[in-house]
């Protein structure tokens, strides 16, 4: 089975209505597996309601937090407005993805002093990190699990920074970062994945590879072309895991061909050994935010996705896939 | 008085490396002989970054072995600065290429900005580094008090992108757009938009920013 999905963002300020209105639309044009659309920055979704609750605070635009004051603190419930929105109009969509902003990349929105460089944040503070972050994103988790997401996904764009080929930076193992989320996707049972951007290195792949519990690993391969290199497809194969390949650009605001998106998805499943499953653009649109008008954005975020569906559809044929 | 050619090697090879202990060591080893500070950071330092760059581009280090190095740079410097503006001052002064670099108003992102800075520090320049959200209005009276010869910007968002044109717009209303280069960079700028912005260089990473640079300032002694 190969589904076809998309990893969360848009480029439009919310308004109500919207959420359904854009949940519509990928149905219409055959994704299979939509997400809620993200509309708003994953900093105002997670972190406001720290602030709220009284866990952090905000000073000129960045989160600052005393880290005493969350070792024991309880997370509250996360605030997740747009996914409630989305899950209601969900009609017949089979599959229903919740994006979630992970563990590592809230860490590192979360400054512990002054001065900016991922050092001053609580990334690098392995008992938050590992205890009320951890706790926070996996009630974030199975709030969307209860509101009838079958498909999770936490984003860690951080990883793509934090693990390179010889180093993981802040002193953090391998087995550290696996163990985080091995305990949250160990109380979740729908499908689980983690999707990373940018250019990821062979140490991250491998991680990434063996979380126990993790179903799928999304990377972007339109604009890290290098990321073909990293798969191994025998790590996939005896992990049981499947790859959620990223074939269009999420920077450009153009419409990429069927046959430039079913050419890289043919070269992503060689690699991978046919172990593909929700094809998506790289990355949310977000980024594209103010590129151009909104109607304009709205035509090409929709383009581009119509003719990832088309690209899946014709690699089915052309594999004799249902 | 030279160095110790021995040290020197092995300086730059703990760097490519990122044998923090080992290069930290080596450095107060080198001064205590005698060694110029200026002559560390200009040599070995400054190799062992471009070869770092080197295998960045190549894809045998990613963002964490650059982060690692320049945050061993760093630590080095903090030991070397104080013994480089002594020898600076002893020269008779400057001569170094100042660079103001920040990441525009709007746009808090800071480790591309960071990178760069310190492999232009690296590169023997001198750089003044303004943060992060820094205004237009900002920018402009940095290069009055500063007078660097090269400006350089950097912003994630496309959104906040747009401030790198009213910096350069600023730039010219106030006389100033032929005192100083402008470079630009950041994942939300292509080669197209600082053309279409008028700078001077696009550069992509924080290697073809020093690149960028020598490339500019060579312009200027040619």
């Amino acid at each position: 089975m190969i589904r076809t999905s998309h990893v969360g963002s848009f480029p439009f300020n919310y308004t109500p209505g919207l959420p359904c209105r854009i949940l519509r639309e990928l149905r219409e044009i055959g994704v299979d597996a939509p997400p809620y659309p993200q509309l708003r920055d994953f900093v105002e979704i997670y972190l406001e309601p720290l602030v709220e609750a009284g866990l952090i605070e905000k000073k000129a635009g960045f989160y600052y937090a005393d880290p005493d004051k969350l070792i024991d603190a309880e997370p509250p419930e996360p605030s997740l407005a747009e996914a409630e929105e989305a899950a209601y109009c969900r009609e017949d969509i089979k599959w229903l993805r919740g994006p979630v902003t992970g563990v590592f990349t809230l860490a590192s929105k979360i400054y512990v002093r002054e001065g900016l460089g991922l050092e001053n944040t609580l990334l690098t503070n392995k008992e938050i990190v590992a205890g009320f972050l951890k706790e926070y994103v996996g009630r974030a988790a199975k709030k969307l699990v209860g509101l009838g997401y079958n498909i999770v996904f936490f984003d860690e764009p951080i990883l793509g920074v934090m693990v390179g080929r010889r180093r993981i930076l802040y002193g953090y193992t391998a087995n550290e970062i696996t163990s985080v989320y091995e305990e949250i996707l160990g109380e979740i049972n729908v499908e689980k994945g983690i999707h990373v951007c940018g250019s990821i290195s062979p140490k991250l792949f491998e991680i990434l590879a063996g979380i126990n519990g993790l179903d799928i690993v999304n990377l972007e391969f339109y604009s890290s072309r290098k990321n073909l290199d990293r798969i191994d497809p025998g790590l996939l194969e005896k992990t049981g895991k499947k790859l959620a390949p990223g074939i269009a650009s999420s920077k450009q605001p153009r419409i990429e061909s069927v046959d430039e998106l079913l050419g890289l998805l043919e070269a992503v499943a060689e690699k991978a050994g046919g172990r593909v499953d929700l094809v998506s653009a790289d990355c949310g649109f977000g980024g594209l935010k103010g590129m151009m008008p909104d109607e304009d954005l709205h035509e090409i975020v929709l383009g581009k996705l119509r003719n990832i569906v088309g690209a899946v559809r014709l690699y089915k044929e052309r594999h004799g896939m249902g | 008085m030279t160095c110790d050619p021995s040290i020197m090697n092995r300086i730059k090879e703990c760097l490519i490396d990122l044998d923090e202990e080992c290069v930290l060591d080596l450095v107060e080893k080198a001064l205590d002989t005698g060694c110029s500070a200026t002559e560390l950071v200009l040599g070995p330092m400054s190799e062992a970054m471009q070869e770092i760059g080197r295998l960045y581009e190549e894809g045998e280090y990613f963002i964490a072995e650059l982060m690692d190095a320049a945050d061993i740079f760093k630590k080095a410097m903090k030991i070397l600065r104080p013994r480089l503006e002594e020898e600076a001052r002893s020269r008779g002064g400057g001569g170094r290429v100042r660079i103001v670099i920040g990441t525009v108003k709007g746009d808090i992102h800071d480790i591309g900005k960071s990178l760069v800075a310190t492999m232009l520090e690296a590169a023997g320049y001198e750089v003044i580094d303004l943060g992060v959200d820094v205004s237009p209005e900002q920018f402009v009276e940095a290069v009055k008090n500063y007078k660097p010869q090269i400006l350089a910007m950097s912003a994630l968002l496309t959104s906040t992108a747009k401030h790198m044109g009213e910096v350069i717009d600023l730039l010219a209303k106030e006389g100033l757009r032929d005192k100083v280069y402008v470079i630009v960079g950041g994942a939300a700028v292509t080669p197209d938009f600082a053309r279409e912005i008028g700078a001077d260089a696009y550069g992509g990473t924080a290697i073809d920013a020093v690149n960028i640079v020598k490339k500019l300032v060579s312009k200027d002694k040619a």
